[in-house]
């Protein structure tokens, strides 16, 4: 199996799709494509359906109409080669399980039904927690993280899934400096490996540092392309509303 | 055709009871470790079959009372118990294993809970309360129709002393499965437990799991039924499970735990209903929250331990 592809194939392309949970959609009609190999950066206000459109792209909420191709593909078969990493709040941190426990989640796609984790796995979970400097942490039960330290195991649970294509939901959110210099540091390390990330993002100071591309999102599309083009005052403005300074 | 099936079940029957003779026979020898006052009540053979009983359903409890506490699925266990009764009066009418009916009807109402809360706007918690209300009312109706209702309580609130083999010997079995599910499928229901989201989004069918998972649910308060009855089961689903909860973080150390507060409260619920001659079901049941209240006392985060490094920090005697 080979992970090249054609650059004309985007990794994602999503055309005039539409989510409602109830009646009023929280995604109306978006059309996007994510070039292979890039981080895109995705914006916009609480509410905006950001955390909607990754869930959808998931097939974790059912598109009302529209439809979304994966490396060209239409089918879930190429949902196996995307990487979902959830908002920090999404899970129980309660829960009574280790570090690697939570990292070794990442290869149990790859395993399927029945399978345990192997030598091999363990030791790429390994990898995975040095990658994102927290080897010490390995046995910690979860319960005992801080935020930072949940988020980098979140991370390194990513990394053991091997996907061709992350979506990442707010993975900055409240962690301190150094983690997000970190954090930043894996996405890039991602990237020259081939990997495309999508990243929901609130921080608009950091846009330009941290993205190559940019989705402006407001229930509607506002706009999106190269961070150098979209990311204007006027788009900002459109995105944001009046409360935009 | 009819004569080899039965001749097949009866096989099958034979080397089960076999095995049940075999590790009760092992257990004898354990017991005559004991001294001869606690013994003395296991030389009867009602009395062997019920402890054979009470360790099964002590353990298959204990797994998954585990699975329970994580998944925030009380109400759910006490949902699927109570709903099993239509079940068992029907299969008491009927003349068939009360087991069997006891399964069927309570794996329909929880595909029932599914569907009402897949197709209609009403939540999770309602969705069981509408459907397990609606079953035990049903069962409640069909009971009334029959005349000799004694068996019935057994079902409601449990009879172990009355125990006898083909009961021994289909919960051994239902408690058997139960165990061999929860071994092969034990990654995917931990997975399940943790972050539902990333099963769906590695390609795991959730529903898959969440159906199997109530099923498994199913087979084990099926597997209690003459143990505890149809309304204190729910007890061994939360107690176990919320004991190991408070003492430990760490998942396997937990199902262990788990297993020894079910199999304690059990084996000791029915010496103590036995020499005191009270109703064995409630008295397993306040064994376990026995446990509970020691663990919660006790616990890492419990009263006794701060207390104790409250004294330990207390400002000193001056010197
Ligand atoms: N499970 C749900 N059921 C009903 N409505 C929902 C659900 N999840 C989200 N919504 C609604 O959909 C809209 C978009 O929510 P979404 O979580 O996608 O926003 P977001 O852009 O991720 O916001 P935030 O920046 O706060 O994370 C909101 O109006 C929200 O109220
Ligand atoms: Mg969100």
């Amino acid at each position: 199996m080979t992970t090249e592809h054609a650059p004309s194939i985007p990794a994602l392309a999503i055309s005039d799709l539409t989510v409602a949970y109830h009646e009023t959609p929280v995604l109306w009609d978006i059309s996007l494509t994510v070039p292979a190999g890039s981080i895109t950066g995705v914006v916009g206000p609480n509410g905006a359906g950001k955390s909607t459109l990754i869930k959808t792209i998931m097939g974790i909420v059912p598109p009302a109409g529209g439809e979304i191709r994966l490396f060209g593909g239409l089918s879930g078969k190429e949902r196996r080669r995307v990487g979902y990493v959830p908002q920090r709040a999404s899970v129980d941190w309660d829960f009574p399980a280790t570090v690697l426990d939570v990292v070794l989640m990442g290869c149990y796609g790859r395993l399927g039904w029945f399978r345990r984790p192997r030598r091999g796995d363990l030791e790429r979970a390994r990898e995975a927690l040095e990658t994102l400097g927290i080897t010490n942490l390995e046995h910690r039960p979860i319960s005992e993280l801080s935020g930072g330290q949940q988020q980098r195991t979140f991370l390194a649970r990513a990394l053991l899934q091997d996907a061709d294509l992350y979506l990442m939901d707010e993975p900055f959110q409240g962690v301190d400096a150094t983690t997000e210099r970190a954090i930043a540091g894996v996405m890039r390390r991602m990237q020259g490996e081939g990997k495309t990330l999508v990243v929901v993002h609130h921080n608009l100071e950091t846009v330009e540092t941290y993205f190559d591309s940019l989705i402006m999102l407001n229930v509607r599309l506002i706009a999106q392309g190269p961070v150098a083009e979209v990311f204007t005052e006027q788009s900002l403005r459109a995105t944001y509303g009046g409360g935009f300074p | 055709m009819t004569v080899f099936y039965n001749g097949l079940y009866h096989g099958i029957y034979t080397s089960i009871v076999t095995v049940i003779e075999m590790l009760t026979a092992l257990l004898m020898v354990l017991i005559g470790f004991l001294p001869a006052a606690v013994a003395e009540p296991f030389s009867y053979l009602f009395m062997q079959r019920a402890l054979m009983t009470s360790l099964v359903v002590g353990t298959v409890c204990g797994v998954l009372s585990c699975f329970v506490v994580l998944k925030r699925w009380a109400l759910l266990g006490d949902a699927i118990s109570h709903a099993v009764l239509p079940g068992v009066a029907l299969a008491y009418l009927a003349g068939i294993p009360v087991i069997v009916g006891a399964f069927l009807s309570g794996a329909l109402t929880s595909l029932g809970i599914g569907f009402v809360q897949r197709n209609t706007s009403i939540k999770e918690d309602s969705a069981m309360g509408l459907m397990f209300t609606a079953a035990f009312a049903l069962g409640v109706v069909i009971i009334s129709r029959i005349a000799t209702s004694t068996h019935l309580m057994h079902v409601l609130f449990g009879n172990v002393l009355g125990v006898d083999m083909p009961m021994l010997a289909t919960t051994f079995t239902a408690g058997f499965i139960a165990l061999v599910l929860v071994f092969f499928f034990y990654k995917e229901f931990v997975l399940y437990a943790f972050d539902a989201v990333h099963a769906s989004a590695i390609g795991l069918s959730t529903t898959a799991i969440h159906y199997g998972l109530m099923l498994l649910l199913t087979l084990t308060i099926v597997t209690s039924l003459e143990t505890v009855g149809v309304i204190l089961v729910v007890a061994m689903l939360i107690v176990p499970g919320a004991t190991a909860s408070l003492l430990t973080r760490h998942l396997p150390s937990m199902i262990a735990i788990s297993v020894a507060v079910g199999v304690t409260s059990a084996t000791v619920g029915l010496y103590l209903s036995f020499v005191m001659n009270v109703a064995s079901g409630g008295t397993i049941v306040l064994v376990g929250f026995c446990l509970f209240v020691v663990a919660a006392l006790v616990a890492p985060a419990g009263p006794l331990r701060s207390w104790l490094r409250r004294a330990r920090t207390a400002p000193g005697v001056p010197a």
